[in-house]
């Protein structure tokens, strides 16, 4: 194999794009240097170290929910929530300036990217024993639920190792939160879609995701 | 200090301003590997055997009424414009009263008439005065302003005049109900000048219109599906699976960062969060705005009012271009001086509306000198000045002098005079200092900025004494 195409593939799946160094290194200045750790490489962050832990800023945070949803950044529905909360999405944040503006905005991503995350979800009947095309009592049933949770728990919080919180922790939270939600009176498959996107963005904007 | 022009004007005044906006239309084109690894719960959740202790209760206090200190907006005029002379007297070390030999390149010509107005001396001409007095008429919300006069030098056309008090002032405890810092760039200081102090990790939260605003609390649209509580139940379902899980850590394990993530002030976050409407916020819907701003009610000068002011937002910062204005002629700078006063008058208009106290700091970055017939030719940062005004609903209570430094007969501040006049850092200090001071907390400033060159000799800096 040509070693100027070995060197430029791993270039390339270092995550850099030859043509847009200028645009990397404008962003390098404007976000945390610890951004683009390579996913399995980074090891435990130790707590005694203050400097390693903090919220993701904005470009990091699409990015995960990118990686995570397997939604693109790229599509209109997202971009056009960005542009919106933007003003209001972290730059460079500390958790101690993570303030009630940036919240909204982290919670209203995840939204948008859950909402293509479901509806391919939906189209495909992807998640065992759940039909999001049917209306909330009917879909939400207990072992479609645990379905649902099972594939929140591994495709977003990538599954139990490394201590993170045990799978029956999120399924109390998210049963307390369907239960609220099905409530609804708006007994259609639309509402169905809808409580489903809500149990994503969840999970999607907690902790897990939003803190590095 | 060696002021000396570094660069040339850029056509709005500084360097191409980076916003948010473009840098993710840039990243997004990138197209990048992404970067997910909670790893770090690894660490946090392993310890969680050892306790479940509760950080609920462990707060000592809910969080202070955000009312309660005076309100505080930044104004910046970009390019060095006049203070000192041509708008608000200066004088020697006497004060405002001690009139130098000349104000001929201050765009004061030899004898300029004065008039006393807001707590200071102004020169009768005085294009910012009429542009305040164009907002405000009441002779009672006049008396209840007081002006502070700050003779400093900076240095012209820099973004790196390290006079912004912003940080200081959220250090000091200028917080709002959903962001601490709202200014025109989502950066770190909220306008094109960089902060001297820093309070770590703060940046500003954008606001340039009333889909700004609006968008700081705006639901998504899957609450027109399911509702308003079903968002509140949403983002309270996060906040448990993530933040709450990790506060129940021992907080002898934590580190100073993540105990800070913990207790009210996040819980006080997620319920604001969830609280306001945008139409609450949205100045437009907002009849003193209206009143005030009339078809500028839309700018993000009201939206900045209207949030700092409503106790929604911390601090403010208001950044105004085109005060490099030296081109020659009288007119230009008449014009924005003007305008700046109406940015003044609008701003102590609507604080007074809401009997709310607020407290404004203009900077300008340099000075400006001019020709025997008063039009301005050139930047001239050792003509530089900056004022403070305050309003309380019970009036603002004075010490002394409203002047801080004094000018020489050559028409230039006399650097050597105190801590403030040759040093910006300095004056972001007097600013916090003198804001301090409304609530009578002037001696915490040392606590706040522990061995700062200004707390030794604090009474020379004051105006303000506490206003209740």
């Amino acid at each position: 194999m040509n070693i100027k195409f070995i060197l430029l593939l791993s270039f390339c799946l270092l995550g850099c794009d030859p043509g847009n160094k200028e645009i990397k290194r404008t962003l390098s200045k404007k976000t945390t240097a610890s951004q683009d750790a390579t996913p399995g490489t980074a090891g435990p962050v130790s707590l005694t170290s203050p400097a390693v832990l903090s919220i993701k800023n904005c470009d990091q945070i699409l990015r995960a929910m990118e990686k995570l949803t397997g939604v693109s950044r790229l599509a209109p529905e997202i971009k056009a929530v960005f542009l919106k909360v933007e003003g209001s999405c972290p730059l460079e944040s500390k958790p101690d300036s993570f303030d009630a503006a940036q919240m909204v905005a982290v919670n209203n991503l995840a939204l948008e990217f859950c909402g293509l995350y479901v509806d391919q979800v939906a189209a495909k009947g992807s998640i065992k024993d759940l039909d999001l095309n049917k209306i909330p009592e009917q879909a939400f049933t207990a072992a479609g639920l645990d379905s649902l949770y099972q594939t929140f728990y591994t495709q977003f919080w990538l599954g139990p190792r490394g201590g993170i919180p045990p799978f029956e922790n999120m399924k109390k939270e998210l049963d307390s939160l369907v239960a609220e939600l099905i409530r609804t009176d708006k007994k259609t498959a639309s509402a169905t879609k809808a409580i489903a996107q809500g149990l994503c963005s969840a999970v999607l904007g907690a902790a897990p995701v939003i803190v590095q | 200090m060696n002021v000396e022009k570094k660069q040339p004007l850029r056509p709005l005044g500084h360097g191409k301003p980076v916003t948010r906006r473009e840098l993710i239309s840039q990243g997004v084109i990138s197209g990048g590997a992404m970067v997910l690894t909670p790893s770090f719960l690894g660490a946090i959740y392993s310890q969680t055997a050892e306790g479940q202790e509760s950080i609920a209760g462990s707060c000592p206090q809910d969080p202070p009424d955000t009312n309660a200190d005076p309100a505080a907006i930044v104004i910046e005029l970009s390019g060095g414009g006049n203070i000192a002379g041509a708008n608000v007297f200066v004088g020697g070390p006497g004060g405002q009263g001690e009139r130098l030999q000349s104000y001929a390149s201050l765009g004061g010509g030899p004898a300029t008439p004065t008039t006393p107005q807001y707590g200071l001396v102004w020169n009768s001409t005085s294009r910012m005065l009429q542009g305040i007095n164009s907002i405000i008429t009441d002779q009672v919300i006049k008396d209840k302003v007081k002006g502070i006069l700050y003779c400093t030098i900076s240095n012209d056309d820099l973004q790196t005049n390290l006079y912004l008090p912003t940080h200081h002032l959220v250090h000091a405890g200028a917080f709002g109900n959903i962001a601490k810092l709202v200014g025109k760039f989502g950066n770190e200081s909220g306008t094109r000048t960089v902060t001297g102090f820093k309070s770590p990790g703060l940046t500003a939260v954008s606001i340039n219109s009333p889909n700004d605003v609006r968008s700081i609390v705006e639901r998504h649209k899957i609450s027109l599906t399911l509702s308003d509580a079903a968002m509140s139940s949403i983002l309270k379902t996060s906040k448990n699976m993530g933040i709450d899980s990790l506060c129940k850590i021992s907080r002898r394990s934590l580190s100073e960062q993540m105990a800070a993530i913990c207790g009210c002030r996040y819980e006080k976050s997620y319920q604001l969060a969830t609280k306001f409407s945008a139409d609450a916020l949205d100045p437009t819907k907002d009849a003193e705005i209206n009143r005030i701003y009339g078809t500028a009610n839309a700018t993000d000068e009201a939206c900045i009012s209207k949030l700092v002011i409503g106790g929604n937002a911390g601090v403010g910062v208001i950044l105004k271009d085109g005060y490099d204005y030296h081109d020659g002629t009288r007119t230009t700078g008449d014009a924005k001086d003007f305008e700046a006063g109406v940015t003044i008058g609008r701003i102590l208009a609507y604080a007074a509306s809401k009997g709310r106290a607020v407290s404004i700091m203009i900077v300008t970055d340099g000075g400006v000198s001019s020709n025997a017939s008063g039009a301005w030719v050139a930047d001239s940062g050792v003509r530089g000045a900056a004022l403070q005004f305050s309003y309380h609903p019970n009036g603002v209570q004075t010490l002394g002098s409203p002047q801080i430094g004094a000018y020489k007969n050559d028409e230039t501040v006399n650097a050597a005079m105190n801590a403030v006049s040759n040093s910006p850092s300095n004056l972001a200090l007097a600013f916090t200092a003198n804001y301090l001071a409304l609530t009578g907390k002037q001696d915490d400033l040392q606590k706040l900025f522990p061995n700062n060159p200004i707390s030794a000799s604090l009474q020379t800096y004051l105006v303000y004494k506490k206003s209740s």
